[in-house]
Order: structure tokens, then C-alpha cells, then sequence
């Protein structure tokens, strides 16, 4: 432990910031030349502060601007991420959310093939505010190689769209709404290796592979409805539409 | 109004101009991108804080106030959504480590020599609010002013946990041999 006199402390850090003017240089030269405990710290500190200039700038990804393009990411083969990540969903999990969705006695419409018209998309969530004790509101996703849960759930600043995939190849997945009704404060994602993720106002897209999870944060608003379509290699696996209640939910 | 340069950007950004978004987007990715990765050294969370403050900034233009610089007002966004995600965003979804590493892979041995190493994995050994403010003051070369705006407090306050989080890292430095 050192015992370096503060006086001497606060010269360092403020020369280190390029702050001292003559005077102050010149105590601390003679506080450094009596202290070498002092002159140590002031050395390390000052190695420390060019060690940290020269870090080298990382390079965003390529295309990650891109990425604000409207249009729907492109399905890609993507690096698997680890496998012991995958524990966290299986089909049990499913099975679970389905049997969860039952007991809410939810309904949501499988638009399986058909185009995205805003008019067929009737199936929600649940269009009334959940109550505190049924918060949670979890729906299945199944199709050929494509399983999984949408939930919406209570967050931290509003509610999260919580999709938890497992697919068995590349799954691009959509989801649009009305960005004057809801709006997305953020996303974290955790699953795979793949990182392609679109974002525009009224618009989110991304590729599923393998199992995934990923939470979109939803801020309180007017509430909406937010169209979902998974679309494989082959063409669309499934459209759905959910509803946000309008508001915070309830604590 | 202030002399901000980027302050017409904005205001083209407000009427609906996309290019205008593009070209803001141009100039502050880099160093947003460079100043999540430097406090999460997490590449992937790096980048979706960086995607994050975009989007969050293009929603919320009509927030920004012209009178404060765009500078702060995007690095602001950039630090919390970056202090949130390190503060447990994932708090109830626990990532496997092997997930949450960073594993250095032919793309980060090419550009990260030792040194660079040593002193990240220092900078990850204190405290992420510490971490912020040496990553903007060292790393991003910012004044204590633009600090102090970033983060919304007092220059003093910048001064005094600045030197605080300064002492922290080269002890951790020294500890392990590195200072």
C-alpha cells in the first residue's frame, strides 16, 4: 500500500490530463524527485495512459449499415454458436409453452403460407391488458423445422417480445408494426453466432439458426399489433400476429 | 442553436431525410462501435449496442435537444445501452461462458497484439463504471466537459471518479504484473 501524499496524487492525475500549468509541473518535478514511491506511481500511470491511446480501433462489421436497409435479411448460413447453448430449449420447452398458452386460454392464428394482408391476421395474444397474474403470455411456434415460443412478457421499461427458436437450418424472421403505435427501445439476443440483425422504424428482422433467443424491448405506448413471418429456405413456415396491450404493464 | 456540426444533420434527420441519417450513421459508428467494444469486450454485444443507439437516435430525434451537442447526446445513449447490457440486461437469461467470452479468433489475433490484451483484460477486471469513464477519457480521447455532458454529471465529478477508476486499473496492472 502506498502512502503517497495526496497533494502529489492530484498533481499526477492532473498532469496526466495535460491540466498543470508551469508551476504546477515544477512542484510536482521537485514532489517526484523526493518521493520515489511518487515517481513509480507517476511512470506506471503515465505507461498506463499511452498503453490505453495506443489500443488499436476494432472495425465495426461489414455491413453493418447495411443492416438499416428495409429489406429483410437475406437467410445465410451462419457459424454455429456452442452447443451446450442449446440446452436451454428443446421440445420440452415447447411443449410447456403450449400447454402454458392453453391454460391462458389464448388463441393465435396460424396464417401458415398465406401472404401477410393485414386483414387476415386476426389472431392475437390476447388483445385486453393481462393482469399481473397472467402477465406472461407464451404461444408455440411449430412448423418443419421450426420450433419454439413468442411470448410477450412484463420488462423492464415496457414489454419484451420474447422469441426463443430452435430451428433446424436458417430461418428468417420478421416482424412489422406501426411504428407511430409501438416502438422498440433495444434488443438482446443470445444463442448463436450469427449477429444479423435489421432494425427500421415499423420493421425487425433477423436469421434464426439453431437455438436462439432473442428479446425485443418494446416501450409503453398506444399498443399495436406486430405481424410475425417465419420464412425458410422453401418460403414462408408460418405467419402470426401479436397484440401489445396498450400502456406499461402492470407491476 | 449551437456551432455542432452535426446539428443540421439532425434537423435534415427530423424531416425525414435519409441521407442525412446515413451520413451521421457514417461518422458515428466507428467510434460508438469502438467505445461498446473497448467497455463490453464482447464484439457481437458491441455491435448490437451500436445497431441499438441507432435505432434508438432515429426514433427519438425529435428528443434531442439543439441546444446540447449530437456528440453527447448519441455517446449518452451509447453508454447506457452499454451499461445496461453489462449490468444484466441478460440478468434472468443466463449465457453460458463459453458464449459469453470473447475468444479471440484470426480476425482479433491479427489486430490485438499482447499488450492490447493485457490491458483489456485489466480494463474488464474493474468495475464497468470505472471502465466507462478510462474508456472515454483514454481511449476516446474525450474532455472532462464531454464527459461530464456523456454522463450527465458535474466535471468534478468526472475528475474525482476518474481518478478513482485510474487508480483501480493500474493497481490491477500492477498486481498482475503489467504496470
Amino acid at each position: 500500500m502506498t502512502d503517497i501524499d495526496p497533494r502529489t496524487l492530484d498533481l499526477i492525475h492532473a498532469e496526466l490530463d495535460d491540466e498543470l500549468d508551469a508551476a504546477g509541473r515544477a512542484e510536482l518535478s521537485t514532489r517526484l524527485a523526493a518521493d520515489p514511491q511518487a515517481r513509480l506511481q507517476y511512470d506506471q500511470l503515465t505507461r498506463m495512459a499511452q498503453s490505453l491511446a495506443r489500443l488499436p480501433p476494432m472495425e465495426p462489421p461489414a455491413g453493418l449499415r447495411q443492416r438499416w436497409q428495409p429489406s429483410p435479411p437475406a437467410p445465410a448460413p451462419l457459424s454455429p454458436r456452442v452447443a451446450a447453448h442449446r440446452r436451454w430449449l428443446g421440445r420440452g420447452v415447447a411443449l410447456a409453452a403450449a400447454t402454458l398458452a392453453v391454460a391462458f386460454g389464448l388463441s393465435f392464428t396460424d396464417i401458415g403460407r398465406q401472404s401477410l394482408d393485414g386483414q387476415q391476421l386476426m389472431g392475437t395474444m390476447g388483445s385486453d391488458t393481462p393482469a399481473a397474474s397472467d402477465s406472461a403470455r407464451i404461444v408455440p411456434v411449430e412448423a418443419p423445422g421450426l420450433s419454439g415460443t413468442v411470448a410477450l412478457e412484463p420488462g423492464q421499461s415496457g414489454w419484451d417480445l420474447v422469441f426463443k427458436l430452435d430451428t433446424a437450418g436458417p430461418v428468417s424472421v420478421s416482424a412489422t408494426y406501426d411504428p407511430a403505435a409501438l416502438r422498440l427501445e433495444g434488443y438482446a439476443r443470445a444463442g448463436s453466432g450469427d449477429r444479423s440483425f435489421t432494425a427500421s422504424p415499423g420493421r425487425i428482422g433477423f436469421v434464426n439458426q439453431g437455438a436462439e433467443h432473442l428479446s425485443l424491448h418494446l416501450l409503453p405506448g398506444e399498443g399495436g399489433q406486430v405481424r410475425i413471418r417465419f420464412e425458410g429456405q422453401e418460403g414462408t413456415l408460418q405467419d402470426m400476429a401479436i397484440t401489445v396491450p396498450a400502456g406499461a404493464p402492470p407491476k | 442553436m449551437t456551432d455542432d456540426p452535426d446539428a443540421a444533420l439532425v434537423l435534415e434527420c427530423r424531416a425525414g431525410s435519409r441521407r442525412a441519417f446515413e451520413r451521421l450513421l457514417a461518422r458515428y459508428e466507428r467510434p460508438i462501435f469502438n467505445a461498446a467494444y473497448r467497455i463490453l469486450h464482447h464484439r457481437e454485444d458491441a455491435t448490437d449496442v451500436t445497431q441499438t443507439v441507432f435505432l434508438r437516435a432515429y426514433e427519438h430525434f425529435d428528443r434531442f435537444d439543439p441546444g446540447q451537442r449530437f456528440f453527447s447526446w448519441i455517446y449518452r445513449i451509447a453508454v447506457n445501452e452499454a451499461l445496461d447490457l453489462s449490468n444484466g440486461r441478460r440478468r434472468s437469461e443466463p449465457v453460458a461462458e463459453e458464449i459469453a467470452s470473447d475468444r479471440p479468433g484470426p480476425e482479433r489475433v491479427a489486430q490485438d497484439d499482447q499488450l492490447d490484451e493485457g490491458m483489456q483484460s485489466a480494463l474488464m477486471a474493474i468495475p464497468v463504471e470505472y471502465r466507462t469513464l478510462v474508456v472515454l477519457k483514454h481511449v476516446q480521447d474525450c474532455s472532462y466537459e464531454e464527459i461530464a455532458a456523456i454522463l450527465d454529471c458535474p466535471v468534478k465529478t468526472v475528475k474525482s471518479r476518474l481518478f478513482t477508476a485510474r487508480q483501480a486499473l493500474r493497481q490491477v496492472l500492477v498486481d498482475r504484473g503489467l504496470a
